[in-house]
């Protein structure tokens, strides 16, 4: 067996319980930082029966209150919070990020969920806050498709009526309830499968793609309706997602969407989340309860109650989700950090090229010249071979004057005549511009967004090569038989590029 | 004979599998608003087509906002009485708009229903009543097996 063999034979064979453990403590950590164990699951209740001065209706406007009350340079001030979701016209940090249409809609609403909910429960100065669901599909109780009443009562100061929705819903008296068209649930339920091929809807939670999407279509069952249609028919800012996340009935209405992914799980019948590697790895980021920057992996949250503690009232038990076990440590532990902060000692830099970098509509092949002496190209492959550590390409010093309104495919490695594929050997993952927005100016230093690089550097270095290269592809899909790219609105500009071997642990930052 | 030869090669051209990994029943090229009043839209089905396995779908491409609507819209098959085969919302269609697609499922029963003996399937799209309906339009409708 050569060395080179038994290296991908220890990878193989460590790669899979490094992870396992990986997962279980960086999701603990998360949580709580670290320092306590998990305790029961808290449960997020039906919005049915309770009432205005119910504790958690009574947190809940407390919360909202606090949250209009934080300056505009508050991540979680109430406008810059529903700014993440989407927004018409500005800037700022996360915003316009939700995902639609696409395979990482529901885990995206997730992760947006789990950090308003612990915003509002540090705000309230309720720790026992959960936020409520509105399950207007009940098959048992049609009333449950009537707006609930302290949403549709417009007393001075009450944080969670909007005159803007559409008055026959929004009315304190004699209000409608929502159609039985717009709340069926049983043709997104019935569906067998997570997820289909790009450009088609026959699936329960909308189609696979290479890359992360503000917005792209056709929309899968689930997000037809109810989600798509619940939003349209309250109307006013739910009808629109630019300001759909200023209406506090936006957080029950994707609470019950949250919930119906678990509902689906619990049917069986075959169905599951996706077992694979670039749904799993996705990265997405938000800020906590604190303001502070927090990223999650997608694989951080596919057990709702396991991973983030939380279950709905009266729900079944759900079957355990899994991702398949990375042959390398988990990807993407920088998405989102401004500047260039000082590195820590426990990072490693093995390559630091500053380069003059242009993403443009075309591809875009930047040589990364690895270190010529054999010893530093072996740490090379040592960071590869070791599964406590990791091994990440930094693309530093991004800069943007507006969205480009397109992602780009990174690969690592990349033959020169071989074609981009993001299920290939060389991809690492998708190039999103949103973090850089607005940041050029204020950061001279750019934006920095970090690719976990160790499969592709592994397949770069089997040809033995003392030079590689880091290739840029816009993301494209597939219109009429023909491979297509979004072309981009701007270019967008790099400083440097730079690869280091880090710590596992530093990934759950 | 030309009624024949346009046939066959509608039945060939609907029944093959597209590049968007979908199949086309039917397909109605022309654009379309929709706000407050009703639109029609008149598809040629090939009724054979619709056995088969995998669901059916009324797709609604090229669909762009001038206005957005505060509602959403009923489509009935057929005749625009009883309740509606679906429902669309143009929910996010300002995000990718002039582009986006929106599919509405529908059941192989209604569609043999609004076909009756014939081929020619009539599609009525009416803004649903309490919300101000907009202006929309979309520039292809088709039927889709996937």
């Amino acid at each position: 067996m050569s060395r080179r063999t038994s290296r991908r034979q220890f990878l193989k064979t460590t790669g899979a319980a490094a992870s396992a453990a990986l997962l279980s403590n960086s999701v603990l950590q998360f949580l709580d930082g670290g320092t306590t164990a998990l305790a029961a699951p808290v449960v997020r209740r039906n919005i049915k029966g309770m009432t205005a001065s119910d504790p958690i209706i009574v947190a809940y406007k407390a919360g909202i209150n606090a949250m209009k009350a934080l300056p505009s340079t508050d991540a979680r001030n109430w406008t810059n919070w529903a700014n993440i979701h989407g927004v018409s016209s500005g800037s700022g940090p996360q915003w316009k990020t939700c995902q639609h249409g696409h395979w990482w809609f529901l885990p995206w609403h997730r992760m947006y969920l789990l950090f308003f909910e612990r915003i509002i429960r540090k705000l309230s100065n309720t720790p026992s806050f959960t936020l409520p669901y509105w399950n207007y599909s009940d098959p048992l109780d049609a009333t449950q498709a009537i707006l609930p009443l302290m949403f549709r009562t417009p007393t001075t100061g009450n944080a969670l009526y909007v005159s803007q929705r559409v008055t026959i819903y929004n009315r304190l008296l004699n209000p409608a309830p929502l159609p039985p068209s717009v709340i069926e649930t049983s043709t997104a339920m019935g569906k067998p499968n997570f997820t289909s091929a790009a450009g088609t809807s026959n699936n329960f939670a909308s189609q696979t793609v290479a890359a992360p999407s503000h917005f792209t279509s056709p929309h899968g069952a689930l997000e037809h309706g109810p989600h798509d249609l619940v939003h349209s028919t309250i109307g006013g800012w739910m009808g629109d997602p630019d300001l759909a996340a200023r209406d506090p009935i936006f957080w029950l209405h994707h609470c019950n969407i949250d919930r119906l992914w678990n509902a689906w799980l619990a049917q069986g019948g075959g169905r599951s989340d996706p077992n694979n590697l670039t749904w799993c790895n996705q990265r997405f980021n938000f800020f906590d309860e604190n303001g502070a920057p927090v990223s999650m992996t997608v694989r951080q949250v596919i057990n709702a109650a396991a991973q983030l503690n939380y279950v709905y009232e009266g729900e079944p038990a759900i079957p355990t989700q899994t991702c398949p076990p990375q042959i390398q440590p988990l990807p993407v532990p920088l998405t989102g950090v401004v500047g260039t902060e000082a590195f820590s000692l426990s990072r490693k830099t093995i390559v630091d090229h500053a380069v003059s970098g242009t993403l443009t509509a075309g591809r875009t092949r930047v040589a990364l010249p690895l270190p010529k002496t054999l010893n530093a190209r072996a740490s090379t492959m040592e960071a590869i071979a070791q599964p406590e550590r990791s091994l990440v390409l930094r693309i530093e010093g991004i800069t943007v004057d507006r969205s480009p309104d397109t992602a780009w495919e990174v690969y690592v490695g990349l033959p020169a005549d071989a074609k981009p594929d993001p299920a290939g050997p060389y991809f690492v993952g998708a190039l999103p511009t949103f973090g850089a927005l607005g940041h050029g100016a204020p950061h001279p230093g750019g934006f920095t967004v970090a690719f976990e690089i160790g499969a592709a550097m592994a397949a770069a270095l089997e040809g033995n090569a003392s030079n590689t290269n880091v290739t840029f592809v816009p993301v494209s899909t597939e219109v009429d038989g023909k491979r297509v790219s979004q072309t981009p609105k701007t270019n967008v500009h790099f400083t440097r590029l730079r690869v280091v071997e880090e710590p596992q642990e530093m990934q759950t930052q | 004979m030309r009624v024949f030869v346009l046939s066959a090669f509608f039945a060939i051209a609907c029944s093959a599998a597209g590049s968007d990994g979908v199949r086309t029943l039917g397909v109605r090229e022309k654009r379309i608003e929709i706000g407050a009043a009703p639109a029609t839209i008149t598809l040629r089905v090939d009724r054979a087509s619709l056995r088969g396995a995998g669901g059916l779908a009324l797709r609604f491409e090229g669909l762009s906002v001038s206005r957005r609507p505060d509602t959403t819209f009923r489509i009935h098959l057929g005749t625009s009485a009883g309740e509606p085969a679906g429902e669309l919302s143009l929910y996010g269609v300002e995000g990718e708009n002039g582009h986006a697609i929106r599919d509405v499922p529908v059941s192989a029963a209604a569609i043999e229903s609004a076909l009756g003996n014939g081929s020619s399937l009539r599609v009525v799209v009416t803004a649903a009543p309490g919300g101000d309906p907009g202006q929309a339009a979309f520039t292809r409708l088709r039927l889709i097996r996937q």
